[in-house]
């Protein structure tokens, strides 16, 4: 699937963060898996969720917080490196860490576009009460309408211009000789794994509970050594 | 009033509800989406449009909740603005004063139940499935196993809201207690910890099989990770310093 529809359907599911359903489709697991799977890679796609996927399960979405949109950034991270993963699979691993560190980059523009967006929801408002001010009584649903058309213009917009950027970082960089790069960043992935464990057990409240998990992590790990 | 109505009734604002937050924005929060779910019933309500336009203010002016569990205070205020409707005369200084003291237990409520517990013990089931199984169909079976275990609450609570609300009405707000949901708050806790030890004993045997010197690496970014964030840190620092510092070692060794 080229660029322009795989950024389509990457803001179109950026939208169920916090705009409309919420069921957590754009979770980076389930997202990542569907760029991966709409451009023939879902392996890449599912390494990428994967690898972003934890790091975020802390962030909390309550009430006016403004957080970082590690969805959006996710999704952006998964279009970069499935776009560009063939044209140097020498440097994969690279790739891959390139395009999850611009998607945490990307999370935090994300944070400012979702205030920019609901800044601009009360423009929306204050035009709503002054139509239901002189009687035109039908515009609730189209203000829903024009929400989430700006908001998905956005979206897209932010998704196509980082993409193109990414791929053109990375087309720019990688032409250059890498190899021992690949040697230095070999703990990446299991940092930022364990970074996001790190992150998801301040969830754990409680000497009691963390006690409990580090049994079942402790029973666990014999389980595989015995297996 | 006849049962097929009803039912009726609760799936319009079921599936307006979706859009709740559609227009959230910083003045008055979900007020819109609000509006958008319960403006169906309204119309039918209200035979004249200066009712109807007195409805729409009312309810524009401002609202917040959980966008799950405000299905309750849908419910409710359906039923509140039924009977002022029916009886004639104005209860709206009540519905008003009833929607500003619900929106407290039903944000309290939705970001521990959903927030905290549902949604990382869901996602956690999901993780370990796409991380431990090799085949693309056993992966995807696993994801669907997530959004499965996440959507039956939220369903279950968008729609059994609505219906508990408008048959409760006001009492409603006497039964919204964390304690009413201690159930799914056990079962998911559990499932959440079990999930994440199993994840984390994993990476810790594949680090073990591949190189040990990934075991103090993932041990290291854990700690440095937890102990950041335990201090209110954002999420890019715990995950950047552990990054920095496993750069360096990979230049040094």
């Amino acid at each position: 699937m080229g660029l322009i529809p795989l950024c389509l359907i990457g803001a179109l599911i950026s939208l169920d963060t916090v705009a409309v359903f919420q069921i957590l489709i754009s979770q980076p697991i389930v997202a990542c898996t569907l760029i991966g799977w709409l451009s023939n890679d879902p392996m890449t796609g599912i390494h990428i969720g994967l690898l972003m996927q934890l790091i975020w399960i802390s962030t909390l979405p309550v009430g006016a917080v403004t957080f970082p949109d590690g969805n959006l950034g996710a999704i952006i991270a998964a279009i970069i490196a499935v776009n560009t993963i063939d044209i140097i699979p020498q440097y994969k691993s690279l790739v891959i860490l390139f395009s999850v560190l611009f998607g945490l980059f990307m999370s935090f523009i994300g944070a400012h576009a979702l205030n920019t967006v609901r800044t601009g929801n009360v423009y929306i408002l204050n035009k709503l009460l002054d139509r239901i001010e002189a009687f035109k009584l039908n515009q609730v649903g189209k203000a829903i309408s024009w929400s989430l058309t700006v908001n998905f213009i956005i979206l897209f917009v932010i998704t196509l211009i980082s993409t193109l950027i990414g791929i053109a970082i990375i087309e720019a960089v990688f032409t250059f000789n890498l190899t021992s790069w690949i040697r230095f960043t070999r703990y990446a992935e299991i940092v930022i794994l364990g970074s996001g464990a790190g992150l998801t057990f301040t969830l754990v409240k409680g000497y009691k509970p963390k006690g409990i998990i580090a049994v079942f992590i402790l029973i666990s790990l014999v389980i595989l050594q015995w297996i | 009033m006849q049962k097929d109505i009803l039912n009726k009734k609760f799936i319009i604002i079921f599936l307006r509800s979706f859009f709740i937050q559609a227009v959230w924005n910083f003045k008055s929060m979900l007020s819109i989406g609000w509006t958008f779910t319960l403006s169906p019933l309204a119309k039918k309500m209200f035979g004249n449009r200066e009712k109807y336009q007195d409805f729409l203010n009312r309810h524009l002016s401002f609202f917040n909740a959980h966008p799950y569990f405000a299905s309750y205070a849908f419910g409710a205020i359906a039923r509140l603005e039924e009977d002022s409707a029916m009886k004639g005369s104005g209860q709206h200084e009540q519905i008003e004063k009833f929607k500003n003291a619900i929106i407290g237990p039903l944000g309290a409520i939705g970001d521990q139940l959903f927030w905290a517990h549902i949604k990382p013990a869901s996602i956690m089931v999901g993780f370990l499935g796409v991380l431990i199984f090799p085949e693309l169909f056993q992966k995807l079976i696993f994801l669907c196993i997530f959004l499965i275990l996440y959507n039956i609450p939220h369903i279950y609570i968008r729609y059994s809201g609505i219906v508990r609300g408008y048959n409760e009405g006001l009492s409603i707000y006497r039964k919204l207690r964390i304690e009413s949901f201690s159930g799914w708050q056990k079962v998911y806790s559990l499932i959440g910890a079990l999930a994440f030890s199993i994840v984390v004993a994993y990476l810790i045997n594949q680090s073990m099989e591949s190189d040990l010197i990934e075991i103090p690496m993932f041990a290291m970014s854990f700690g440095v990770a937890y102990f950041l964030r335990s201090r209110k840190r954002m999420t890019y620092l715990p995950v950047f310093i552990p990054l920095l510092i496993a750069i360096v070692i990979g230049i040094l060794l």
